[in-house]
C-alpha cells in the first residue's frame, strides 16, 4: 500500500533516478512534488466576486528547451493585471530552468519572460530559424512574442512584430502552411468580451455571479500570420475562410489531414462549431482554405448540435497512416475520437474507443496523443475540469475538479487505466493546460499540467519497462528548423511506423518538440527515414541512430530515398 | 363513469333485441350484470353471429371486453358499435376512454373531442380530455380546457392538480403558483411536490426541482409523471445513469409516456445502441405523432446507421415542415455531403450559418461595449 509518506519517497528517490521497484507498486504517472522539483510557482486565477470568464480559461504550460542544452525547461503562463483585474502584489509568467536532475530553477526574472498580461497560453517555435525557441504568450489583452536572444534571455518584440496587440487569445500554433521554410502563426481568437464594460451572468437564487457560458458572447475570427522573414508578421486570414468563419476558439491542431504535404488545422470552438480549415495551397502568393468541417462531419454533434470544444489534438492513432483527430467537450457532450475516412471525412468512433462513455461527466481541456510506453502505438492522457467553479450547486454529479484519464492502446482499442495509472489519477484538479516532455532524457515522456489557481502538476513517467526508443531532435535547413510538417517513418524488427510531426493541439500548451520513437521490444532500430516538409519536401533514411538516447537529426545528413 | 355508461347500453340493447334472439341476448345481459364477463362475452357474441349488426351488443360486447382488459378488442366493438350510430356520445366516449387506457393518447383525445362536439360533456369526460392535452403537449388546449372550470372545482385537488399542471407547464408559473398552494393547504402530497418540481424544471432551476420531484417520488410512485419527470430533472443535473433508472419506472406504469420514451431513446442513441433507441422513439411518436423532435431523432439514427437515403427524406420533410428547425438543417447538409451533392450541402450549410447568425444576435452579449 502506498501511503502518502512512501508516496513523496518514491517521487524523491525518482527524481534522483533510484528504483524502488522492490518496496512496492510503481505508479505509470508519478506526481513530482514542488519540494522535489523545485516548481513553487502557483497560478493564480484572479478569480472575483464578478466571475469574469478569463478568470477559468487558464493556464497554460510548456516543455521548451529556451538555452539549448538539450534539457526541457518548463513555462508556465499566469494572469495579470487586465481591465478587470488589478492584481495586489505582482503576478507573472514562471520559466523553470531544468537543473538536469530532476528539479528546476527559476530563472524568469533573468530571462526577462514574466509576462504582465492577463496571460492565456502559449506557443513555442523557432520563428527566425536560430536554432532558439521563441515564445508567443497569448493572452486576454496584449499578446507577447518573446525572441529567445541565444542567452539565456529573450526579448520582447510584439510590438515590431505585426502581431495583434488586443481581443482575447487562446491557443495558437507555428506551423509552416506555404513552405517557405518559415513558421507561420495561427491565433485562435475566443470571444469578443467587450472593451469598457463586460456582462455579468447571475443566479438569483444563490444570488451570486457565475461564469457566462459562452454562448451569449459575439463569435471573433481567428488570425493567420504569415511569418516575412524579417522578424515581422503580416495577417493573411482576411478575405479566406479563416475570416469568414466565426469562432470561439479555444484549441488548434496544426496537421496534414489529406496526406497532401500541406498543413492543414482544426479548430475547436466553444458552442460554436468545429472548424477544419483545409490548405488547398498557394498560388500567386496567396494560400486558399477552405472550411470542411460539417462535410467532413467534425464540425458538429450527431445531434446537429455545436458542442462546448476546448481541447484538441491530432495524430494516426491506428495506424493507417491518416490522422484522426481529437476534441475535449464540456460535461454531457462527450469527447470526440474522429477516425480518418481517408476522403476529407470522418467518423466519431469515440464511443467505439470506450472515450465517450469516460467522459460524459468531464469536461476536457489539456490531452495529448502519444506512446507513454514505448510499445509503438499512441496512447491517450486527458485532463480536466469544470470551467464553473459553482457547478456542483447545480448538478448531483459533476464536479468542478475532475480525474486524469489515461488510456492505453491494446489490439486497436483504447483501454481505460486511469485506475492502475497511480494516485494522481484518483486525485481531483481544475485542470487547463498540458504539455508532454521528456524532462528526464530517459524516453520516457512526463506529462505537465497547468491547474487554474493552483499549482502546476508535473508527473514523471514511470513506464516502459523493457521497451526501446530512439529519441530524435529533427533540425530542418531548407525546411522550417523545427521540422513542423515532417513526416516520419521508422523500422524496427519486422515492424514499421510512422508518424507526421504536428504542432499544437492539447491546450494553450506546447508540448516538447522531440520525437520519441518507441519500438517496443526491439532492441535496435533499422531505419529511419524523414520526408522534410516543403519547400525541400526530400525523403532521407537515417541508419546509425542509437536507441535509448536523442540524436540530432539534420536535413541533408541522411541517404537520399 | 364507466360502469354507468355500461348499464345504459345493456338497457338499449334489451330493447333492440328480436324475440328470436332475445333469450341469448337476455341471457348475456344477465351474465354481464351478475359479473360473468367472459360468460357475457361469449353469450354476446353468439348473439352477433345472428344480429351482426346490433349496435347495443357491440357497445355491450366492448363495454365486456374492456372490463377483463381485452381493450384491443373492445376497440373493434366499440367501432362496430359507432359504424350503426356515429353519433353515439357515450358509446364513443367509452370508445376515447378505452384509447386512453391502451395509452393510444391522440385517438382518445380525438374521440373525447367528438363527444364534446356533440353537446355539453361531462365535467369527467373535460377533465379526461384535458388530461390527453397535457401528455399530448399541447398546454394551451387544456389550459382553454380547463379555465372555464377553475370556479366550481377549486375545492377538489384532482383538478386543482391537472390544472396547475397545464399552467405550469404551459408557461404560466403565476397562476400554477396559485393552484400549488390550493394543494398545499392539504398538507404535503406527492401531487403539490410534483407541480413545485415541475415548476423549477420549466425555469431551468434543475438543480432545485430535484429535492420536490425525489419526495413526489417517494410520497406516490405511481403518480403519472412523477418517473419522468424526476429522471429529467436527473438527467439535467447531470445524472444520467439515475435518469434512465427514473424513465423505466415511468414506462412500467406509463408505457406511452412521451418524455420518458424519448429520453430513453436519447440515452440509447448515444450508447449507439439503436434498435433500443428506435423502439423508444416509436412509442413516443405513437403519443405525439408528428413530434419534430422525435422524427429527427430517427432521422439521425438512420444516418448514423447509413441509411442515407432514409435519412434525406426524413430531412427533406422535416426542414420543410420547420424551416428553423436548426440541426435538422446541420444533418440534411451532412447527408448532401455524403451523397456527393455539395450545392445542396452548401445550400443547407448556408442556411445553417443564418439561422445560428440569427440566434447569436439575440443573445445578451451580442454587442459588448
Amino acid at each position: 500500500m502506498i501511503n502518502r509518506r512512501n508516496f513523496l519517497k518514491y517521487s524523491a528517490a525518482g527524481a534522483l533516478g533510484l528504483s524502488l521497484r522492490g518496496a512496492g507498486p510503481v505508479p505509470i504517472f508519478e506526481e513530482v512534488p514542488a519540494s522535489v522539483s523545485g516548481i513553487t510557482w502557483v497560478h493564480d486565477n484572479a478569480m472575483s466576486d464578478s466571475r469574469f470568464l478569463p478568470e477559468t480559461l487558464g493556464p497554460g504550460c510548456a516543455f521548451v528547451d529556451y538555452d539549448n542544452d538539450g534539457w526541457m525547461d518548463i513555462y508556465l503562463v499566469n494572469s495579470g493585471p487586465s481591465d478587470f483585474f488589478q492584481p495586489k502584489k505582482p503576478l507573472r509568467n514562471a520559466l523553470y530552468h531544468n537543473n538536469r536532475d530532476g528539479t528546476f530553477t527559476d530563472v524568469t526574472e533573468k530571462a526577462g519572460v514574466t509576462g504582465g498580461t492577463f496571460g492565456m497560453g502559449v506557443a513555442v517555435g523557432d520563428y527566425d530559424n536560430d536554432g532558439y525557441p521563441d515564445l508567443f504568450v497569448t493572452s486576454y489583452g496584449r499578446c507577447i512574442l518573446y525572441r529567445n536572444n541565444r542567452n539565456g534571455t529573450f526579448t520582447d518584440v510584439t510590438a515590431k512584430s505585426g502581431l495583434p496587440m488586443g481581443g482575447w487569445t487562446t491557443s495558437a500554433v507555428w506551423f509552416d502552411f506555404d513552405g517557405d521554410g518559415r513558421l507561420d502563426l495561427f491565433i485562435c481568437s475566443f470571444v469578443d468580451y467587450g472593451t469598457t464594460e463586460h456582462l455579468s451572468c447571475g443566479d438569483n437564487k444563490l444570488g451570486r455571479q457565475y461564469y457566462c457560458i459562452p454562448r451569449v458572447f459575439k463569435p471573433t475570427a481567428s488570425f493567420l500570420y504569415h511569418n516575412n522573414g524579417d522578424g515581422t508578421f503580416t495577417e493573411v486570414g482576411r478575405g479566406t475562410d479563416i475570416e469568414k468563419a466565426l469562432g470561439k476558439g479555444l484549441g488548434v491542431v496544426a496537421t496534414d489531414i489529406n496526406n497532401d504535404g500541406r498543413m492543414d488545422l482544426f479548430v475547436a470552438n466553444d458552442t460554436v462549431q468545429n472548424f477544419l480549415f483545409v490548405n488547398r495551397g498557394t498560388a500567386n502568393g496567396k494560400t486558399k482554405w477552405e472550411e470542411i468541417a460539417l462535410a467532413a462531419e467534425v464540425g458538429y454533434s450527431d445531434n446537429g448540435q455545436a458542442r462546448s470544444g476546448m481541447g484538441v489534438d491530432a495524430a494516426d492513432f491506428d495506424g493507417d497512416g491518416w490522422q484522426d483527430l481529437f476534441v475535449a467537450n464540456v460535461d454531457q457532450e462527450m469527447f470526440s475520437l474522429y477516425k480518418n475516412n481517408h476522403n476529407e471525412t470522418f467518423t466519431d468512433v469515440a464511443h467505439k474507443q470506450s472515450v465517450a462513455q469516460a467522459t460524459r461527466l468531464l469536461s476536457g481541456w489539456g490531452l495529448k496523443f502519444f506512446d507513454y510506453d514505448n510499445d509503438g502505438v499512441i496512447d491517450l492522457f486527458l485532463a480536466s475540469g469544470h470551467p464553473d467553479d459553482m457547478i456542483e450547486k447545480y448538478s448531483n454529479q459533476v464536479k468542478y475538479k475532475e480525474p486524469l484519464l489515461l488510456f492505453h492502446q491494446e489490439a486497436g482499442k483504447l483501454r481505460n487505466v486511469s485506475a492502475e495509472a497511480g494516485p494522481a489519477f484518483t486525485q481531483l484538479f481544475a485542470a487547463r493546460g498540458l504539455a508532454v516532455g521528456d524532462y528526464l532524457n530517459n524516453g520516457r515522456r512526463a506529462v505537465l499540467i497547468g491547474n487554474n489557481g493552483g499549482p502546476p502538476l508535473l508527473l514523471k513517467n514511470n513506464s516502459g519497462e523493457g521497451n526501446h526508443w530512439v529519441g530524435v531532435k529533427l533540425q530542418g535547413t531548407k525546411a522550417n528548423r523545427d521540422a513542423i510538417g515532417a513526416r516520419l517513418t521508422w523500422s524496427a524488427g519486422d515492424v514499421k511506423w510512422s508518424r507526421l510531426k504536428n504542432n499544437g493541439g492539447s491546450y494553450l500548451s506546447s508540448h516538447d518538440p522531440r520525437e520519441v520513437l518507441g519500438i517496443g521490444s526491439n532492441a535496435k532500430l533499422n531505419w529511419l527515414e524523414v520526408k522534410w516538409p516543403a519547400p525541400s519536401t526530400r525523403v532521407e533514411r537515417f541508419t546509425t541512430l542509437e536507441t535509448g538516447k536523442y540524436t540530432t537529426v539534420v536535413e541533408g545528413s541522411g541517404q537520399a530515398v | 363513469m364507466f360502469r354507468f355508461l355500461v348499464m345504459t347500453c345493456l338497457s338499449a340493447a334489451l330493447a333492440f333485441a328480436q324475440p328470436a334472439a332475445e333469450k341469448q341476448l337476455q341471457q348475456a345481459i344477465a351474465l354481464h350484470q351478475s359479473g360473468d364477463f367472459e360468460g357475457a362475452i361469449r353469450e354476446y357474441r353468439e348473439y352477433l353471429k345472428v344480429r351482426p349488426d346490433s349496435m347495443p351488443a357491440h357497445s355491450n360486447l366492448g363495454a365486456a371486453l374492456a372490463h377483463v382488459g381485452r381493450y384491443e378488442e373492445a376497440i373493434e366493438e366499440y367501432r362496430a358499435a359507432l359504424k350503426g350510430d356515429p353519433r353515439n356520445a357515450p358509446v364513443m366516449l367509452n370508445l376515447g376512454l378505452t384509447y386512453y387506457k391502451t395509452d393510444r393518447i391522440p385517438e382518445a383525445a380525438q374521440r373525447l373531442e367528438a363527444v364534446a362536439a356533440l353537446g355539453k360533456p361531462s365535467s369527467q369526460a373535460t377533465l379526461l380530455l384535458a388530461d390527453c392535452y397535457l401528455r399530448m403537449g399541447e398546454y394551451q388546449k387544456a389550459i382553454g380546457l380547463l379555465s372555464p372550470l377553475e370556479k366550481d372545482n377549486a375545492a377538489d385537488p384532482g383538478f386543482n392538480y391537472l390544472f396547475g399542471s397545464a399552467l405550469i407547464r404551459g408557461g404560466q408559473p403565476d397562476r400554477g403558483g396559485v393552484l400549488i398552494d390550493r394543494i398545499l393547504r392539504n398538507g404535503d402530497s406527492a401531487e403539490a411536490r410534483l407541480l413545485l418540481g415541475t415548476t423549477k424544471l420549466f425555469a431551468l432551476d434543475y438543480a432545485g426541482a430535484v429535492p420536490d420531484l425525489k419526495r413526489a417520488v417517494e410520497l406516490n410512485p405511481k403518480l403519472p409523471g412523477v418517473h419522468s419527470y424526476y429522471g429529467q430533472a436527473l438527467l439535467s443535473t447531470g445524472d444520467p445513469a439515475g435518469a434512465g433508472v427514473e424513465f423505466r419506472a415511468e414506462l412500467e406504469q406509463n408505457p406511452t409516456d412521451f418524455m420518458a420514451n424519448l429520453q430513453l431513446g436519447v440515452l440509447a442513441k448515444e450508447d449507439q445502441n439503436y434498435a433500443e433507441s428506435s423502439h423508444y422513439f416509436d412509442r413516443a411518436l405513437k403519443c405525439r405523432p408528428g413530434d419534430p423532435g422525435v422524427r429527427y431523432q430517427v432521422a439521425t439514427i438512420a444516418l448514423a446507421q447509413d441509411k442515407v437515403e432514409d435519412a434525406r427524406v426524413a430531412l427533406e420533410t422535416l426542414t420543410k415542415e420547420s424551416p428553423n428547425f436548426t440541426e435538422a438543417h446541420v444533418s440534411l447538409a451532412t447527408v448532401y455531403y455524403r451523397l456527393k451533392r455539395k450545392p445542396e450541402g452548401d445550400r443547407e450549410r448556408a442556411i445553417v450559418q443564418k439561422l445560428l447568425a440569427e440566434q447569436q444576435a439575440k443573445q445578451p452579449g451580442a454587442n459588448p461595449k
